[in-house]
């Protein structure tokens, strides 16, 4: 079955760019434009992964990856958040919070089709280990 | 003693205020700020949001007496608010810069790439060339984005360094690989020669930002390199400095010009600098990164014959550990 992915990004032509390039590789998309969408779409849809944009408007990716890691039943869900940013200091908060990966963008398809890869692979392991 | 301007910033009205019977409120400020000051090094910063926002940076100095014989202290307290709010502002405009133009060129950058590749059907060779050339300028434009900010931010001191020990030598073999393509299309030879008679090159620094100024030495030596040429980097320990050492056999650089490559936007020649798409920026920000280590660095030339930019990084003492191999 083909892994089901939760993009949260609130820029339309990014999450148009998503969509397509993860449903051309055959992958289950689920698209919410601000983080309290994607809060909910991830309760409902328990998603494989999710890919979470840093700045948003209303609660930002930050915010929604604490969230994440409030509800016993989604803090598994491995994260990778897409930055704009790309300033150390918030790319080292994002992984001393625990994300499972990050993208800084621009990025070229290949990279997030890579990062994607390599998460599900890691949360599969972590899976059967466990 | 206390100054009017002094009573001022610490809340107390230099009217009224006697400096021997000052408000409970401006006694504790002046306390603080007392404790806060240290005699030597940074100056000290305190920050009150009551009346109104202020920022006073503070320096201590100790009196004494031609003996010796301690006489008191002297506090400077300068107001510097004004420049705390601009240098906010400008952070704050970078922040948005960074992020306004970072996020459509992923779209522009996302999709041409994906386009070119075939996953969305198949391109006539006009299409691809007319593709490439929107794939092309955007990597250019999300460039010049990133040096952009990393001129801002190191000119405004916000960028941390990491002081940590690196395999100097990892460092330039990492950068060498990613770089060869790019030699490799015009038949130039990458070389890395590391001299260890002197010590390990293992320099205290932050590992990235020293591959960053490898790669823009390295960038700059490859384009300016004709076919079949020669850039090499020499690496080796100088007593407590690491040297470094990119060397080309390009078309190098006339004397009279030699002296403003290290200036923001400087560019030896426009046209040569369009055709190879530079933003100007990449030795700025080379020297930048090598001064906010501790270090220096200086470039030789010789027109026809070839460039030599050499810089140094404080060694690290022994060999606690040496740099991460793995890739970032």
């Amino acid at each position: 079955m083909a892994a089901r992915i939760l993009v949260i990004e609130d820029e339309p032509e990014n999450r148009l760019l998503i969509g397509l390039v993860l449903r051309n590789e055959g992958y289950d998309v689920l698209e919410a434009e601000d983080g309290t969408t994607g809060l909910a779409s991830a309760e409902r849809h328990r998603p494989d992964l999710i890919l979470l944009d840093v700045m948003m408007p209303g609660i930002n990716g930050f915010e929604v990856y604490e969230r994440l890691q409030q509800h016993p039943c989604l803090r598994a869900i491995p994260v990778l958040m897409l930055t704009a940013l790309a300033q150390r200091a918030e790319i080292e908060r994002a992984v001393e919070m625990g994300v499972t990966g990050y993208l800084t963008k621009p990025f070229e398809p290949n990279d997030l089709l890579a990062a994607i890869a390599g998460a599900l692979a890691s949360a599969r392991e972590r899976r059967t280990a466990s | 003693m206390i100054n009017p301007a002094a009573l001022r910033v610490l809340g107390a009205d230099p009217e009224r205020s006697h400096p021997a019977d000052l408000p409970p409120s401006a006694l504790a400020r002046l306390q603080e700020c007392l404790h806060a000051a240290t005699p030597s090094g940074d100056p000290a910063t305190v920050e009150y949001r009551e009346p109104q926002r202020c920022v006073l940076q503070l320096r201590k100095i100790e009196l004494r007496s031609a003996a010796g014989r301690p006489l008191g202290q002297l506090l400077h307290m300068r107001d510097i608010t004004r420049e705390r709010q601009i240098d906010e502002m400008k952070n704050d405009f970078i922040s948005l810069v960074s992020h306004e133009l970072r996020t459509p060129l992923t779209s522009i950058l996302g999709f041409s790439s994906y386009l070119l590749q075939g996953k969305l059907g198949s391109l006539q060779d006009s299409q691809r060339m007319a593709l490439e050339s929107v794939h092309r300028q955007a990597r250019r434009l999300a460039a010049i984005i990133s040096d952009f900010l990393d001129v801002s931010r190191i000119e405004s001191g916000r960028i941390e360094m990491k002081k940590e020990p690196v395999a100097v030598a990892t460092v330039a073999e990492r950068v060498i690989e990613d770089l060869r393509p790019q030699a490799n299309e015009r038949a130039i030879r990458l070389e890395l020669a590391v001299d260890t008679d002197h010590g390990p090159v293992v320099a205290l620094g932050d590992e990235q930002r020293i591959a960053q100024v490898l790669t823009n030495l390295l960038g700059n030596s490859l384009k300016f390199t004709d076919k079949e040429g020669l850039v090499r980097v020499r690496l080796q320990r100088q007593g407590r400095e690491i040297l470094c050492q990119v060397i080309d056999t390009g078309c190098g650089i006339p004397a009279d010009e030699l002296p403003k490559v290290f200036d923001r936007f400087y560019q030896v020649e426009k046209v040569v600098i369009r055709k190879t798409g530079g933003t100007g920026l990449g030795l700025a920000i080379v020297k930048n990164i090598v001064e906010a280590h501790g270090g220096r660095i200086w470039i030789e030339s010789e027109v026809g014959r070839g460039t030599q930019v050499s810089f140094t990084l404080p060694a690290a003492e022994e060999i606690p550990i040496t740099a991460s191999a793995t890739r970032h």
